[in-house]
This record gives C-alpha cells, sequence and structure tokens, in this order.
C-alpha cells in the first residue's frame, strides 16, 4: 500500500509510544504544520514532554527505517489507513470535534463515504428486539451502511442484519489484533469480507475500559444517526446517542414497555426528543431516502397467526395456538415458517412476538 | 481321586464353561486352589469347609487340590462355591455315585450349608444353552431368572444337601416351570402417565417424536418446570419390550447383580445418574471384574441426565461413542469386554446458570457472556447427537390447578408404535430414523425443491450450523412418519426447526 | 531355651498323659520329643495311613485362655516344617496330619487336624 506525504506523517505520528492523542496532534502540527505555527506547537510540546522526547521522537518520525518498519507491519496484518489527508475520509468524521487521527481498516473502505446511520445497543437487549435490530440493519443497509459495535446483543445483531447486503462496519474499541469478546471473531471474519472494520488504535494495542467510550464518538461521528434499540439506564448505547445529539446527528430510538430494564434508556432518549422509531422507513424518510419493503406471501394460517401475536404481543404457542384454533405443533410449524420469513421472533420459553 | 464340575464364567454376558476340578490325594493335608482365582474365590475355602460341616458331612483330611480350568480366564465371584463343593465331596468319595455329567452349577455358600443367589446367572445360562448344556443346578433365589429360558432342565435348590441329593440321586426335584412373558408384560407398569403432565404439550411432542425416532432429546427449562416428570414418562410411550429384548436387558442387569424378584425386566430401563457420576460409573469398568455402567444399564430405555452441564466433561465425552455404536467397549488390563448401550439419551438443562432465561414471569439475571459459557459446558460433538432441543415451560399455579391433562400415555404410544412400523418396513431391519447414516439420508429422505427452499432459508434467517442439517431432516423424518406421509413436506421440515433451540441462539 | 523347674515338669507330665490317652485310641506311638534342626515335634503318632504331628498343650488352669490358641503361626510352620525333616528321603504313602492335645487340669481334648501345611 503507498501513501502520499502527507498521509505518512498521520500514520508514522500515530504510531509514535508514548504520546496522548493531544500530544499527537501538537507533534504532526509542528513537525508538518504551517510554517508559522510550528515553533507554537513545538514550544507547547517541550513543555508538556520535555525535549529529551521530542528530539527522539523527532528522529525517530523521519528515519526512513522506522517508517518502513511501520508500514510493513501494517501491511503484514493487510491493513490500510486512512488519514485525514485520504480522499476516503468521511466528511462528517473531520467534522467532530477530536476526529481520530489514522483509521485502521480492513476491508471496503469506499464504504467510509457512503451514508452511514450508526445502531447502538445494549448487550443485554430482549430476544425480540434483538431480531427487529436485525430486520431493521437488514433492511437499512440495502440504502445506508450500517455502523456499530462488535459487543455481543444488539451490536452483534446489527452486524448479522447488516451482513446480508455487507454494507456494515465495525468500530472496533482497540486495535484489531484484539478482538473484543473473542466469541465474535468469526462475525468479524465475514465483516472484513464483505463489509469493513475499522478502528482508530493500532493493531497491537489492547482494550482497555475508557477505548469503548472512545469508540462510540466515531461511531457518531461517522453516521448521519443513531437508532438506539435498547438501552438500560446507564450504557454504552446512550453516551453514544449523546455524542450523536452533540455533533448534531439525528437520534431514534425502538419504544419499550414499561418495567423493561434494557428499554429505559430508549424511552428517555424518546421523552428528550429523539425520534420513535418502529419502522425502517422512519429512519430513510428522515433522510429523504427511498426503500421498497418486500412482501413475503404468506399462508392465511400464517397471517391469522401474526395476526394474534400483533394484537396480544408476545405470546406462548400454546396460546397461539387457542388463540388461531390449531394443534400445539401446528402452531410450531406456523410460526417457525414466520420465524424464517424474519417476521416473528422466538423469546425463549417457547414464546413468540412479532416483529 | 479326582472329580470335575462344569460351572461359568463370564466375560462381559459371555459365558464360558469353566471346569472345576478336585485331586484328593494322601499327603501332607493341605489345599490348594489354582487357575486364577480372585480374592472371593479364594476365600471360598472357608465357606466350602464350614458348609460341608454344617451340612453332616466331612471335609476331607488330605491334600486337596482344586483347579478352575481353562487356567487363563480370570475366575470372579462366588459362584464357584457349589461346584468347588460338589467336587471335593466326590473327590473324597462321600457321594461316589454322583453323576456330573453335563451338568452346570453355579451358587455361593452360606456357613449354614444354604445356598445363597448369585450375579450373572441369566446370561450364563444363555450361553451355556448355546453351548448344548441343558442341565443346571442354581440358587432357588434366582430361580425366577431362569423361569423364562425354554428347552434347559434347571434345578433350583436351597441347600448344598439338596445339591447332594439330587447328584446322586436320592431324591427327586421337579425343574424351575417356566413363566411366560408376556403375562409378565401384561401386570406390570410404569406407575406415570402422560396424561398426568399438565400442559407442555410442545415438549410432550417433542418425546413422542424423539420416542418414534429414537432422537436424543435435550429439554431446557426453568427449575421446577417438570423436566423430570416429563422425562420419566418417555418409557411409558415407547413400545413394549418384546422377549428378545427384555432377556437382552436382563442379562446386563443380572451380571450387574441389581435383578429384582421378578427375574426378568419387563418394563423399559430408566436410568438417572447423579450427576457427580464418574466416567467408570456411566460406561462400566471395575478393578477386576468389569461390570456394566449405567449406560449398558439404560440399554433399550433411557439414560437421563439432569442438569447435564454440571456432568463432568470427561463422563459426558466419553458417551459420544457409545451414542454412535450403541455398545461399548470397556478395556482394562484383564482384557476388554463389550456391552450393549442402546439407549436413548434425555438430558435437562436450566437456560441459563439462574434459570430463568425466557420465562415469562421472572427476569433473568445473567449475562450472556454467563449465559454463554453455561451452554459452552456441553460440547459441541454432544450437542451433535441430541437430535431435539426443546424448551420446557415454567409451569404457573393456574395450570398446575387446572383439570385438563392432554392424552393418555397409551394414545401416543400407539403412534409411536405405527411410525416404528414405518421405519421397520422402510429398512427392512430394526433400525430407527436417528441412527440413519449420510448414505440412508440421501436414500429415504429425499426432499422436495420447496423443502430445500424451505431449509436453506432456515439456514440463513436463522444462523443454524451446517451439522444442524442432517439432525432437522432426520426429524423431519419422524415427523413425517408419525404424520403416515411418505415423502417429507415443508410443514414436516418447518417443525423440526423449531426443536433446534441451541442452534438458533444467538451464537 | 530350655524350659526348666515346675513348668518343665507340668509340661512333661502332659505330653505323658497325651500318650497314654493316643495309645487307648489305637495309635502307635512313632516318635516322643523327635528333634531336628527345624525344632521339636511332641509326638508322631500312627494310626491306619494316618500320620499324626500332635503337639501337646498342657495348662493347670483356663485362667489364660484354652491351651490351643497358644499355638501361633510359627510354631504351625515349625510343625511342618518338621514334618517335610521328618519324611525327607522317606515314601510318603499316608495322610500327614497335624493335631493339637490339650491337657488342662488332667481332662484331655484332642483337636483332629487342627492346621493345614
Amino acid at each position: 500500500m503507498t501513501y502520499s506525504q502527507s498521509e505518512l506523517g498521520y500514520i508514522i505520528a500515530d504510531s509514535l509510544e508514548g504520546f496522548t492523542y493531544k500530544q499527537k496532534a501538537c507533534f504532526l502540527a509542528a513537525v508538518c504544520g504551517k510554517r508559522g505555527e510550528h515553533i507554537k506547537y513545538e514550544q507547547i510540546l517541550i513543555k508538556s514532554v520535555g525535549g529529551g522526547v521530542y528530539n527522539k521522537m523527532r528522529a525517530l518520525f523521519s528515519s526512513e527505517a522506522y517508517r518502513a518498519q511501520i508500514l510493513e507491519r501494517l501491511d503484514a496484518r493487510g491493513i490500510v489507513c486512512v488519514t485525514p489527508e485520504s480522499a476516503e475520509y468521511p466528511e462528517r468524521l473531520a467534522n467532530i470535534p477530536a476526529p481520530p487521527h489514522v483509521l485502521y481498516c480492513r476491508g471496503r473502505t469506499s464504504l467510509l463515504k457512503g451514508e452511514c446511520l450508526g445502531i447502538v445497543g445494549s448487550r443485554r437487549t430482549p430476544a425480540s428486539t434483538l431480531a427487529a435490530c436485525k430486520k431493521f440493519a437488514g433492511e437499512i443497509s440495502r440504502v445506508m451502511t450500517v455502523v456499530t459495535g462488535v459487543a455481543d446483543g444488539a451490536d452483534s445483531a446489527a452486524v448479522k442484519g447488516g451482513l446480508e447486503s455487507g454494507n456494515i462496519i465495525c468500530v472496533l474499541p482497540g486495535g484489531m489484533d484484539h478482538i473484543y469478546p473473542s466469541s465474535n471473531s468469526s462475525l468479524l471474519k465475514s465483516v472484513e469480507e464483505r463489509g469493513l472494520i475499522i478502528s482508530e488504535w493500532q493493531p497491537h494495542i489492547a482494550v482497555q475500559r475508557y477505548m469503548f467510550t472512545v469508540r462510540n464518538r466515531i461511531i457518531a461521528g461517522l453516521s448521519r444517526g443513531v437508532l438506539v434499540v435498547s438501552a438500560p439506564k446507564k450504557s454504552g448505547a446512550l453516551i453514544t446517542a449523546n455524542y450523536a445529539a452533540d455533533y448534531g446527528r439525528e437520534v431514534f430510538a425502538f419504544p419499550h414497555s414499561l418495567g423493561i430494564s434494557a428499554g429505559e434508556g430508549c424511552n428517555e432518549l424518546i421523552k428528550n426528543g429523539a425520534a420513535l422509531c418502529t419502522n425502517p422507513l422512519d429512519i430513510l424518510g428522515a433522510f429523504g431516502l427511498e426503500y421498497k419493503a418486500e412482501q413475503q406471501p404468506l399462508t392465511p394460517g400464517e397471517r391469522k397467526v401474526l395476526c394474534f401475536l400483533k394484537d396480544n404481543g408476545r405470546s406462548h404457542v400454546q396460546a397461539v395456538a387457542a388463540g388461531v384454533g390449531v394443534m400445539a405443533f401446528e402452531a410450531v410449524t406456523l410460526l417457525s415458517s414466520l420465524e424464517i420469513k424474519g417476521l416473528v421472533a422466538r423469546c425463549g420459553g417457547n414464546n413468540y412476538e412479532a416483529v | 481321586m479326582l472329580a470335575k464340575v462344569t460351572s461359568f464364567a463370564l466375560v462381559g454376558l459371555d459365558g464360558i464353561p469353566v471346569e472345576v476340578e478336585a485331586d484328593i490325594n494322601r499327603g501332607m493335608t493341605s489345599y490348594e486352589l489354582v487357575g486364577l482365582p480372585d480374592a472371593a474365590v479364594k476365600e471360598s475355602k472357608e465357606r466350602i469347609y464350614s458348609a460341608i460341616h454344617n451340612s453332616r458331612m466331612r471335609f476331607p483330611v488330605n491334600r486337596i487340590t482344586v483347579n478352575l480350568a481353562p487356567a487363563d480366564i480370570k475366575k470372579e465371584g462366588s459362584h464357584y462355591d457349589l461346584p468347588i463343593a460338589l467336587a471335593i465331596l466326590k473327590a473324597g468319595e462321600q457321594i461316589g455315585g454322583a453323576d456330573f455329567g453335563g451338568l452346570v452349577m453355579m451358587g455361593e455358600l452360606a456357613l449354614d450349608g444354604s445356598i445363597r443367589p448369585v450375579s450373572g446367572i441369566l446370561p450364563a445360562l444363555i450361553s451355556a444353552k448355546k453351548r448344548g448344556f441343558t442341565k443346571f443346578i442354581i440358587p432357588a433365589k434366582n430361580a425366577n431368572e431362569a423361569a423364562y429360558i425354554e428347552g434347559v432342565e434347571v434345578y433350583a435348590l436351597n441347600t448344598l444337601s439338596e445339591a447332594v441329593a439330587l447328584v446322586t440321586g436320592e431324591r427327586r426335584f421337579s425343574p424351575v416351570e417356566t413363566k411366560s412373558f408376556t403375562a409378565v408384560l401384561k401386570s406390570s407398569s410404569y406407575g406415570t402417565d402422560m396424561a398426568l403432565v399438565k400442559g407442555q404439550q410442545i415438549a410432550k411432542r417433542a418425546l413422542e417424536i424423539a420416542v418414534a425416532g429414537w432422537h436424543n432429546i435435550l429439554l431446557s427449562g426453568p427449575p421446577g418446570a417438570g423436566k423430570t416428570m416429563l422425562a420419566r414418562c418417555i418409557p411409558t410411550i415407547m413400545p413394549d419390550l418384546t422377549f428378545e429384548e427384555a432377556l437382552e436387558v436382563t442379562q446386563i442387569h443380572s451380571v450387574a447383580g441389581d435383578l429384582s424378584e421378578e427375574g426378568i425386566i419387563s418394563l423399559r430401563p430408566f436410568r438417572t445418574p447423579h450427576h457427580t457420576a464418574t466416567t467408570v460409573s456411566l460406561c462400566g469398568g471395575g478393578n477386576s471384574k468389569i461390570k456394566p455402567g449405567e449406560i449398558s444399564k439404560a440399554h433399550k430405555g433411557v439414560l437421563f441426565l439432569d442438569e447435564l452441564p454440571e456432568y463432568s466433561r470427561s463422563a459426558l465425552e466419553a458417551l459420544r461413542q457409545p451414542l454412535e455404536d450403541k455398545q461399548i467397549t470397556v478395556s482394562r488390563a484383564g482384557g476388554a469386554v463389550t456391552f450393549p448401550a442402546d439407549f436413548m439419551l434425555c438430558a435437562s438443562m436450566n437456560p441459563c446458570p439462574c434459570g430463568n432465561y425466557g420465562s415469562t414471569f421472572k427476569e433473568c439475571t445473567c449475562t450472556p457472556a454467563q449465559i454463554k459459557k453455561y451452554r459452552a459446558k456441553i460440547s459441541g460433538p454432544l450437542l451433535d447427537r441430541i437430535d431435539l432441543q426443546v424448551e420446557v415451560d415454567g409451569v404457573k399455579y393456574e395450570e398446575l390447578a387446572s383439570e385438563e391433562g392432554g392424552e393418555s400415555s397409551a394414545e401416543i404410544k400407539k403412534r409411536v408404535e405405527k411410525a416404528r412400523a414405518i421405519q421397520r418396513e422402510r429398512f427392512g431391519s430394526p433400525m430407527t430414523n436417528a441412527s440413519m447414516g449420510e448414505r440412508e439420508i440421501k436414500k429415504y429422505c429425499q426432499l422436495s425443491p420447496d423443502c430445500e427452499r424451505i431449509l436453506k432459508s432456515a439456514f440463513e434467517r436463522l444462523s443454524l450450523s451446517a451439522r444442524a442439517r442432517s439432525r432437522i431432516i432426520k426429524v423431519a423424518r419422524t415427523i413425517a412418519d408419525l404424520d403416515y406421509s411418505a415423502e417429507i413436506k415443508p410443514q414436516h421440515i418447518l417443525e423440526a426447526t423449531s426443536y433446534r433451540n441451541f442452534d438458533v441462539k444467538e451464537q | 531355651m530350655a524350659i526348666r523347674g515346675e513348668l518343665r515338669r507340668t509340661g512333661f507330665f502332659g505330653e505323658l498323659k497325651a500318650a497314654r490317652y493316643l495309645k487307648k485310641q489305637g495309635y502307635k506311638i512313632l516318635e516322643r520329643n523327635f528333634r531336628c534342626k527345624f525344632g521339636e515335634v511332641d509326638i508322631i503318632a500312627q494310626k491306619g495311613e494316618v500320620v499324626a504331628f500332635i503337639e501337646v498343650k498342657t495348662r493347670s488352669s483356663d485362667l489364660f485362655g484354652m491351651p490351643n490358641e497358644a499355638v501361633g503361626r510359627d510354631r504351625r510352620q515349625r510343625y511342618v516344617n518338621c514334618a517335610r525333616f521328618y519324611f525327607y528321603g522317606r515314601q510318603i504313602d499316608c495322610t500327614v496330619r497335624f493335631d493339637i492335645i490339650e491337657v488342662l487340669v488332667g481332662k484331655i481334648n484332642h483337636i483332629e487336624n487342627a492346621f493345614t501345611a
């Protein structure tokens, strides 16, 4: 992979160990910034890290061997870097208060330029919400690109939905070498093949607690809007929603019934002005995008079962059977057919719910 | 003088004739027992000595040598007491007129001369009959075990004196009368019935399918949902044991020494080893005598593993091979023994550590990671061998109190028997759908394009693992059989996919 | 270890009584106090085809248990060894038996085949 000089500057500056985000920004301004300003930044940097360190870093920065080593490390992992100097770097992200210096990417970097929708949610999300999340992600990803994290629960559901069309971006909390949670690595593998995974950290950097919050700013920054599918009172999903609101993005939220702890944050968001979202069209309409929902043919039995579930909410198979007037195992057959069509979700204990 | 008596040694379920030879010579008084006896056989001397004395006979004072031939098989158990005693008496010329020709003896002696029951009579009898022996002396308390074998002359005796009277012809005894198996079958019952289980229609249906196709099943549900109760009902909907099956099962239990008074096992076994069970107790083994384990004792019946994730990993992994082969070969330094183990596995577990995942009225307090960890305790390969995975509902009070119970076991059993008959006809052997290999699936489970399409979209939509495919088809075949349908229809495939809980779950 | 004095006299008296008893029972006394390097056998007697090696135990009271209980494992082994020695070089065409005779305050109790080789 070849980079332009200014891109290289970002990549190498980002690889310097021991600098914080701000120091890296200063360093960049000092080394390749405008002629008049770099003295000023040099002074600030020397003040915070000391002259010795600064000179060492500077020597390292200009060392050809070091540059080659860094680039080789990235190439070996098949990682492509996108910097604010690159054409792929999304304008929307560049405009947030602290845009990442480098996005380490694997997959289709062209996705970065597209219209993105962030989908976030709690790890403990009810099964029916997960199914809805997957369905939304699937339908929206045909028109927009879905941006999400990699956690269990809502994130994974969104990823699975988005994988259908491949318009999916996963933002990792840490470096590419450290997938957290590790059980999702196979899922990420397929995202890498069909979509894109990005991280603002160098590949070898392990995940730490604070990085999740920092990561959430990228999800919000990349997206035109953020859909919160589930969020308890204090959660990362709410933090993302707050970033989104701060950056002036649209915030959408699923409504939840009372008493479900995973839905309290969502309801709170709606109360505070987030758009209530019950249909992918709600979101697409807000951005002026079009989408034609495909109608799947239903048998009369399936239609009856679906109606029953829509009227009664979450129901047990036996209740469905009694309500529709069929044997329990026939109800199972109908429900399982609807499940395959993605219209109902199984939520444990032989209960089903319409999506 | 030399005397010879025939007895039998058991290697697994296989009986091998053992010649008990006693020789009495002049010389320094001594008693030597040779021919690879184990501790119980070696101790026999003291029992025999007392038994002979207490039967008003004399233990010869001389140089006595007893040999158990063939000398290369380990002789275990206490049933050599009686043949050794009679051989010694004959060699000591106290029962000179005795005739042991073609007679097989087994029995343990008590100090007072009475004959105690021993384990393994039935398998020994069956293999002895195969080898042409027809006359037997066995302990009176084992008489019932022998009562179902035809074409043999079995004397069930109480004391050593009776045995002596029999072999010398002093008294006549009437052989054990043969009993009919059907009569026993009719009179026995499991003491439970599907009609007693309230609600749970899904689980009941799944059990019906499982039994019809001899599929293994996993019940998952909150604590107190009635998983154990359901499992206990499984034998009640299984077809009755045939006489041959009953003999097979009884042989295993005879070797294990846990036969009841009945003498024959007419009910399908239901074994519930506790989750602290070791690999040996499940699969069989033992230091000297290799005994059948729980999986063999569950032969032709149900092995119920309650709280599956609590079992030790090694014990569960050991089940994999017998689940495929329907038998288990236990190898020890002393030799290898094969026991049949054609059981239906029924396992139960909670859906998550706290047990309330998916419950309608209690909230689950587990994190996804905890649930994942809990489920990961059951290895994929084992889960692969469990064709049906069903959720059992937590029961509410109103349901418990309600009268409605549903079908009785007898009604379900009728359907199961019909489905089995269809399978017998199809395979031309007692094979069942669950044991179909890839070849049979290809041959007997042709899917219409419609079904293929449904299956394909099910895999995509529900993110099923590829391994689930053949299991779904097998279960669908059984559902079709229950429906008397020659080909697998879309609804059968759909129903089958709904019993794949664990594959469907979010990773 | 030689036993002397009163004890020796008691033992000797017992053996005498035992021998007399055996003769009355139709035994032929082959040896008295047969000594060899393995030890001593009190009486070797024969009746028909049985040759008995007899240990005589004399007690003046049963306060310390019955006399036959005093014949321990070593003593039995000694008798077996002595018997082997006795028959060394001879044809054993008889039954060899090991007996104990208890002499307790004048009463005699003959235990035939008390132990085996």
